[in-house]
């Protein structure tokens, strides 16, 4: 009962701390933030003419209770779960304020309890107003930066309010010069602004409207407690009255979104995946100016802002920790000036190691095929290493013109430390080289070292040029074009009745053949006939076909081999000539061609030998024929 | 004249004034050194003099104070005042009880803003005017003066307007008779301490008088000494400022080691008793020091003080000796001032 009761008292006194568990915004700056003024007549008390519950203000509780923090807590709803915290000090340039803030930063914004939201950052009237030093509005903007990145340093938005005018200057020109370059900050920086120049003009004085003002040259009051409004008028130092903080929260309550920002939807990670520090994405949400990561149910350290996470409406985070192999969640959600957002549903992933990378063995080297492209191929299987968290293997056959054969093997084909696979799919003659890949549901390791490896089949076929027409030799030679592939040649020489004459086998290529083409002369034939010449190549793959159609070329019988001139051997006029003559022998050159008849007319055919150079009325061709045309 | 005093010792274990105390007063404090200094407060000023002497002076609305000097017989203040589409130049000069206002220089350029008076006084007699005009705060360039004792001589250039900003405009006389003018002036990166030294009737080209750097350097405060001069400022490295000491002998610059602390700034020189004194405030814990250099700037003794405002107090050695820094109390008329005591330097 007594520990209950403690608990109980515990409680209470934590729920009614400001502090406790809060969403937390700081109002920072000078002492339009603290909500304080000093009259005329009064040294060194600070007089707050816009305060609740009381005039000492320095006391934390009474500056919460000054200014438009006061009124923002009491918008924000105040108490426990919204805590504007009035951190705002009179006289302070933004030199000042820029070492103070640091410390400020760390006794509010460093974690638990509760959240800094945002800081509303309103600073340099007092640098254009020299009271140190004037800074210029280069150097007010240079601090206001810096704090700027205090905060965003801490994950804390910034909402960056240019500065009140200052009396008598009339015509603004002192006071544009700082609001500009700080409204030129917000927008270097994605900072929401409040420009309270027009809301707080009229037509005076070149936009200044003395019911916003307090009339502090006027005022006597009776010191640090005498809370008495001294009115308005036009002696001050910018200070705001009352009326002039309700129009400046009313910008600020303007800056502020409606609500916070709705809950994201996840994108990924989801499912299975393979990187222990995987981007996180989600698309963003309107209004949302912040993210934050929850993953296993632990929120990260840090916020991120959407300005600089967020493209084309995506967002995407890596927060750089690895996280361990198996299941994990995750969530994200938004914040911007008016809190925190709801936490987006469970996301659910499982992260897989990585397997190794196999290491391929064979297929390696040169392969004979009898028949590509026609499976089973002699060089199958394909065989590799087994590497660490891998269940399925990606193989890849590529040629010149890319990958030729794609196909996928679980780890069944693995035994001991040995994967093999068989695609069962023939390859074409050519080069090649395969890689495997292995993977699992997560995730890819990285492709093996190629393996290059060559299929070569039979050769193609032989074309047989020679000898063709008619010859006298009886051992003629044999030419023929390359086949493609062939390391040796086959021939055979056919008669006309279809009777293999010769034959010759296993010639190699390499010394028949030259410059693309073969020649071999064989042995002599039977007999004077007709023959076909044909050939086929061969290589370790088998044999090529046999060339079709074939040559064919005749033997005939040289009878006379005496060298003679022409004349003599056909005495002019030629009486009912033979139709061929046959002459061996050497001839020497012709009579005139005159001296020659034929008697009937016909044709007369003398085989030489030789070579005889043609005219008119003869002509040789090119296997030593001599042709007599009869006239 | 009611005087409210605290007297505290400046250890290590510091103790902050009263909440009610806190906070600080209205305004700005001017300090001429010497226990001659102006407290602004709205269109009045209160003027407290080495002998103790209080007087306040009306002041038109929409006055900034910048300087007050000891003349012959009284003081000089000089401030800017706003009107209705531009900032002119005031010059006050007191004697006698008497107020008499001096003319402004000319402006031939029909500037709409001047501002950031800095009295040249040698010999106790106001000899030259320096001051920040322009068409606006960040076309600014730096004008000087001659002041015969009757009327101002043509109006000289000291620095054409630059890429920005020109601002806190200070000076000094130095022994030989050459004057010097410091000022903070954008140069395109930050703000940056230059200065420019007249001799033989020529203002020198303003030079840097620091090393070069990307970050703000600001407020500059500068003395005469018997051998130059010193001056301060305060110096950001990106996350927060210190006040730097820098000594001006043979025509040169040197930075002196002494300085103040990480989050020191707004440093202000004055003449002590034979030695000057270095006032600067630190805002985390809040507090303000007093060092006591020699006129080459090597410290000699330091006076901190815990004290939550602000605002400059004005600073005196009661006694001749004892550091005293002042601030208004609730009653305008009735100070509130803290004796702090000199440790020896660490």
């Amino acid at each position: 009962m007594k520990r209950h009761l403690l608990l109980g008292m515990l409680l209470t006194l934590a729920a009614g701390s400001p502090l406790a568990a809060a969403n937390r915004w700081l109002v920072y700056g000078d002492s339009i933030s603290a909500g304080t003024s000093w009259p005329a007549n009064c040294g060194i008390c600070p007089v707050i003419f816009d305060c609740t519950g009381g005039c000492d203000h320095n006391t934390q509780a009474t500056r919460d209770q000054c200014g438009h923090a006061r009124r923002l807590d009491t918008w924000l709803g105040g108490g426990t779960a919204n805590y504007v915290k009035n951190e705002g000090v009179g006289g302070e340039d933004t030199a000042q304020g820029l070492i103070r803030f640091p410390t400020e930063m760390n006794n509010n914004c460093a974690g638990s309890p509760g959240e800094c939201i945002a800081v509303l950052l309103m600073h340099g009237t007092n640098d254009m107003a020299a009271t140190m030093p004037p800074v210029s509005p280069e150097s007010a903007r240079d601090n206001l930066s810096a704090m700027i990145d205090v905060a965003k340093g801490r994950n804390v938005d910034v909402l960056l309010m240019s500065i009140v005018r200052k009396v008598y200057d009339m015509n603004n020109t002192k006071w544009l010069a700082y609001r500009n370059l700080i409204l030129e900050l917000a927008s270097t920086k994605n900072l929401q602004s409040v420009d309270p120049y027009t809301p707080l003009c009229n037509d005076n004085w070149a936009c200044y409207n003395r019911n916003y003002w307090v009339d502090q040259a006027n005022s006597v009051p009776q010191g640090p407690t005498d809370c008495t409004d001294p009115g308005e008028g036009d002696n001050n130092l910018g200070h705001l009255d009352p009326d002039g903080y309700d129009v400046l929260t009313n910008l600020i309550k303007a800056a502020f979104p409606a609500s916070a920002p709705a809950s994201p939807a996840p994108t990924s990670p989801m499912g299975d995946i393979g990187n222990t520090t995987p981007d996180f994405v989600w698309p963003d949400v309107a209004t949302g100016r912040w993210y934050e990561l929850k993953v296993d149910g632990s929120p990260s350290t840090t916020w991120w802002e959407g300005a600089a996470v967020c493209t084309g409406g995506i967002c995407t985070v890596n927060p750089g920790t690895t996280l361990s192999l198996g299941s994990h969640t995750w969530q994200v959600r938004g914040r911007n000036l008016r809190g925190l957002g709801a936490w987006s549903a469970l996301k659910n992933f499982v992260i897989w190691a990585t397997p190794g990378t196999p290491v391929g063995s064979s297929p390696i080297g040169t392969y004979h095929d009898p028949d590509p492209p026609t499976p089973p191929s002699s060089w199958e299987p394909y065989t590799w290493s087994m590497p660490a968290n891998a269940s399925v293997y990606d193989l890849t056959v590529s040629n010149s013109g890319g990958p030729v054969l794609q196909q996928s093997f679980t780890s069944s084909v693995c035994a001991g430390s040995t994967c093999s696979a068989s695609p069962g799919v023939g390859l074409a003659q050519g080069s090649y080289s395969w890689t495997v890949r292995a993977r699992n549901p997560g995730a890819t390791g990285a492709a093996s070292a190629p393996r290059a490896f060559g299929v070569v089949g039979p050769p193609g076929t032989a074309t047989p040029v020679g000898p063709t027409g008619e010859l006298f030799e009886m051992a003629p030679r044999y030419e023929w074009l390359e086949a493609p592939g062939a390391t040796e040649y086959d021939l055979e020489v056919k008669d006309s009745g279809g009777n293999v004459d010769f034959q010759a086998n296993g010639l190699l290529a390499s010394s028949v053949c030259s410059g693309g083409g073969c020649s071999y002369v064989g042995t002599v034939l039977s007999d004077p006939d007709g023959y076909t010449f044909n050939v086929r190549g061969r290589n370790a793959a088998g044999a090529g076909p046999l060339s079709s159609p074939g040559v064919d070329f005749t033997i005939i019988e040289c009878v006379d081999d005496t060298p003679r001139d022409l004349h003599e051997l056909q005495p002019s006029p030629i009486v009912n000539p033979p139709k061929e003559v046959v002459y061996c022998g050497a001839l020497s050159a012709p009579v005139s061609m005159s001296t020659y008849t034929v008697e009937p007319s016909g044709d007369l055919t003398i085989h030489t030998r030789d070579g005889f150079t043609a005219f008119d009325g003869f002509s040789v061709n090119s296997g030593g024929k001599l042709t007599i045309r009869s006239p | 004249m009611k005087v409210t005093t605290h007297k505290l010792l400046a250890t290590a274990a510091l103790v902050l004034l009263a909440a009610s105390a806190a906070e600080a007063q209205l305004g700005r404090t001017v300090d001429a050194g010497g226990g001659l200094y102006l407290q602004q407060s709205f269109d009045r000023a209160l003027i407290r003099e080495p002998s103790g002497k209080a007087s306040e002076l009306a002041l038109p609305p929409g006055t900034t104070l910048y300087r007050i000097e000891p003349l012959t017989g009284g003081w000089i203040v000089a401030g800017e005042l706003d009107a209705l589409g531009r900032s002119d130049l005031l010059l006050l000069r007191g004697e006698s009880g008497a107020r008499t206002p001096v003319p402004a220089p000319p402006n031939p350029d029909e500037h709409p803003m001047r501002g950031n008076p800095v009295p040249l006084v040698e010999r106790g007699e106001l000899v030259a005017l320096a001051w920040i005009a322009g068409p606006g705060v960040m076309q600014s360039a730096v004008y000087a003066s001659l002041w015969s004792g009757v009327d101002w001589s043509p109006v000289e250039l000291v620095s054409p307007a630059g890429p920005g900003t020109q601002i806190a405009l200070t000076g000094a006389v130095l022994a030989d008779g050459s004057w010097l003018l410091l000022w903070s002036a954008y140069d395109g990166t930050d703000d940056e301490i230059v200065w420019s030294r007249r001799e033989a009737g020529a203002w020198s080209a303003p030079e840097r008088l620091h090393e070069a750097n990307d970050k703000p350097d600001i407020g500059p405060s500068v003395i005469a000494t018997g051998r130059g001069a010193l001056a301060a400022w305060s110096s950001s490295d990106g996350t927060t400022y210190r006040v730097k000491l820098a000594g001006f002998e043979n025509g040169a610059w040197r930075e002196l080691e002494i300085a103040g602390p990480r989050g020191s700034v707004h440093p202000t020189l004055t003449h002590g008793d034979g030695s000057v004194l270095m006032l600067y405030r630190t805002v985390v814990p809040p507090t303000w020091t007093v060092h006591e250099l020699g006129e080459r700037g090597q410290p000699l003794r330091q006076a901190v003080v815990a004290h939550e405002s602000t605002f400059r107090p004005g600073l005196a050695l009661e006694s001749g000796t004892v550091p005293t820094l002042e601030w208004p109390g609730v009653e305008v008329a009735t100070p509130v001032r803290v004796e702090a005591e000199w440790r020896a330097e660490p």
